[in-house]
């Protein structure tokens, strides 16, 4: 059977072509039925007739012929010269022209529909699916989860650990520096109250890395000095008592009285508690007696004293158990 | 017609085009792509979820109606991505091969199902994944007035009925053409079938639609 397609001519009229072989195959291959030869009935309603008529004029497609090419022709999916014919038919036929506009209706509606909201957890469930199936057996968190795991549980804690290594790397330079054990013999009771601690190495001065001057040091006991005067940070006397510490002097003490004179240095009066070892009192004699620009205790010229001020010394070495070994503190 | 609302037809074609156009699916970008996802990186697949997901996840929802189902099926379709994409040789695009993967899991479910005589059944009034938020009303527009609003979902809802109704095949590559936004040569590699099939199918489908919804 032969089909037939329906152009409109420039003059205003239709033309009936049969159907090229192509257009023919295309009908066939959306499954129409193969078209069969028709005749127009001329204008449908609300159409003139066609300016020039012939025969072959006469024969254009039926509606039905085009059932399923409308739906193409909305897609613009159809061959040219399929669509021509297809664009010719709908132009003189207001049934086709509504069911077009009812496709495209139909076609606007789906794809205005709505998208389905995905559940919100469902992305990762599939992850850990993937990487359940990758590693067998094991409990796998996805980057996500991972992140915020990370976030909620470990950096609470990697933020407390640093700060408690910082802390404690802190005590410990403060321990060997020594600033703690100065501090733990000033907690020592007995000796708060004796003059060789105020004029020894109990101050945190003495330890630092930039010691304090005599002058200094002397300012800060300005009302003291008077009756006690004040020792000499870079002197004899805290010399020996490192010397002390160092060497063999353990749990033991000294006490003496001795005068304090007005260029710093002293002599010992009176040996109230000698020390188990014989030597440290003649040693203690040297550093009381040193050279001046070592002297003992600061001169008067820096610190408001009397020429000469008699005072009780106590040297005395304590064990501080603050830690494995213990350490010796004077 | 149910739908009062009319689009021009350039309109239509522009936003077509858009919705082919998935962001990050660059074809520049994908041979690097697959290799990662070969070669098994967890960070690739981690992204092919990503990316295509919602795709998918959609696709599933038309065809079964079910956001559990479709959560369900969208699982099964990358674990079978995960699992075959060793033999992915690149004739089609990424997304194409799995939207194929993902309508073969949909068949075998919704085989699975009559098998056991349970057809699947419509609940527009079912919860959204784990929300309390329905279909139905996820298909209310806020800048609608009540009644339009009333309107508009009694007429999606009417559609929706309708394309659930319609027979597989049809139903299949109506959602892949006019839902997704696949071409005719796309849908025709989503579905294994001809190109012919696919133009059949989808003049088939809508006409039948329209038969179905010419009363609204």
């Amino acid at each position: 059977m032969k089909s037939w397609n329906t152009e409109k001519h420039p003059l205003g009229g239709y033309l009936n072509r049969p159907a090229t072989s192509r257009q023919i195959a295309f009908q066939q291959q959306i499954g129409e039925p193969e078209p069969t030869k028709t005749l127009t009935a001329g204008a449908v309603a609300g159409v003139s007739q066609p300016f020039i008529r012939s025969r072959r004029q006469k024969k254009a497609m039926k509606c039905s012929d085009l059932q399923y090419s409308l739906s193409l022709y909305a897609d613009s999916g159809l061959d040219e010269g399929v669509d021509f014919a297809v664009r010719s038919h709908i132009d003189i036929c207001p049934m086709c022209r509504q069911r077009l506009a009812d496709l495209r209706e139909i076609r606007s509606g789906l794809r205005q529909l709505p998208h389905p909201a995905m559940p919100v957890d469902l992305q990762n469930r599939i992850k850990m699916a993937v990487r359940t199936e990758k590693y067998p057996g094991k409990q796998h968190l996805p980057q996500s989860d991972l992140r915020e795991w990370l976030t909620m549980r470990v950096m609470p804690y990697t933020v407390g650990l640093a700060a408690s290594i910082l802390i404690g790397g802190a005590f410990l330079t403060m321990m060997f520096s020594g600033i703690l054990q100065s501090q733990a013999v000033m907690s020592y009771g007995p000796n708060r109250s004796s003059s060789v601690l105020l004029a020894s190495n109990s101050n945190p001065y003495f330890e630092a890395q930039d010691p304090i001057t005599p002058s200094q040091y002397a300012n800060t006991r300005m009302g003291f000095g008077y009756e006690s005067p004040s020792v000499n940070p870079s002197g004899a006397l805290i010399a020996l008592t490192r010397s002390l510490v160092r060497g063999g002097m353990k749990d033991d003490e000294v006490v003496v009285v001795a005068d304090v004179f007005g260029n710093g240095l002293a002599r010992i009066a009176e040996v109230v508690e000698p020390s188990r070892d014989s030597d440290a009192i003649l040693e203690l004699q040297r550093a009381l007696q040193s050279d001046p620009a070592f002297a003992p205790f600061v001169p008067t010229n820096i610190e408001d004293r009397p020429e000469s001020v008699r005072v009780v010394l106590k040297l005395q070495s304590v064990s501080v158990s603050t830690s494995d070994p213990p350490h010796r503190q004077r | 017609m149910i739908f009062s609302k009319s689009t021009t037809f350039d309109d239509e074609e522009i936003g077509r085009a858009v919705v082919s156009a998935q962001p990050g699916s660059s074809l520049l970008e994908e041979p690097q792509f697959i290799d990662k996802l070969k070669a098994g990186e967890t960070a690739a697949f981690d992204t092919l979820i990503e990316r295509y997901s919602p795709a998918l996840f959609g696709l599933l929802y038309r065809l079964t109606e079910s956001a559990d189902e479709a959560s369900d099926l969208l699982q099964d379709t990358f674990l079978r991505a995960y699992r075959s994409i060793g033999g992915f040789r690149g004739d089609s695009e990424l997304k194409t091969w799995l939207f194929r993967i993902a309508i073969n899991e949909s068949r075998n479910r919704f085989r699975w199902w009559k098998r056991r005589k349970r057809d699947l059944t419509i609940s527009i009034d079912a919860p959204i994944g784990n929300s309390d938020l329905t279909i139905s009303e996820s298909l209310a527009d806020p800048s609608q007035s009540p009644e339009e609003a009333a309107l508009a979902r009694e007429r999606e809802y009417a559609l929706k009925t309708a394309l659930l109704e319609l027979p597989e095949k049809y139903r299949e590559v109506i959602v892949l053409c006019d839902i997704e936004g696949l071409s005719y040569e796309e849908a025709a590699v989503a579905l294994d079938t001809r190109l012919g099939t696919v133009k059949s199918r989808i003049s088939r489908g809508r006409e039948e639609l329209r038969r179905r919804l010419k009363n609204y």
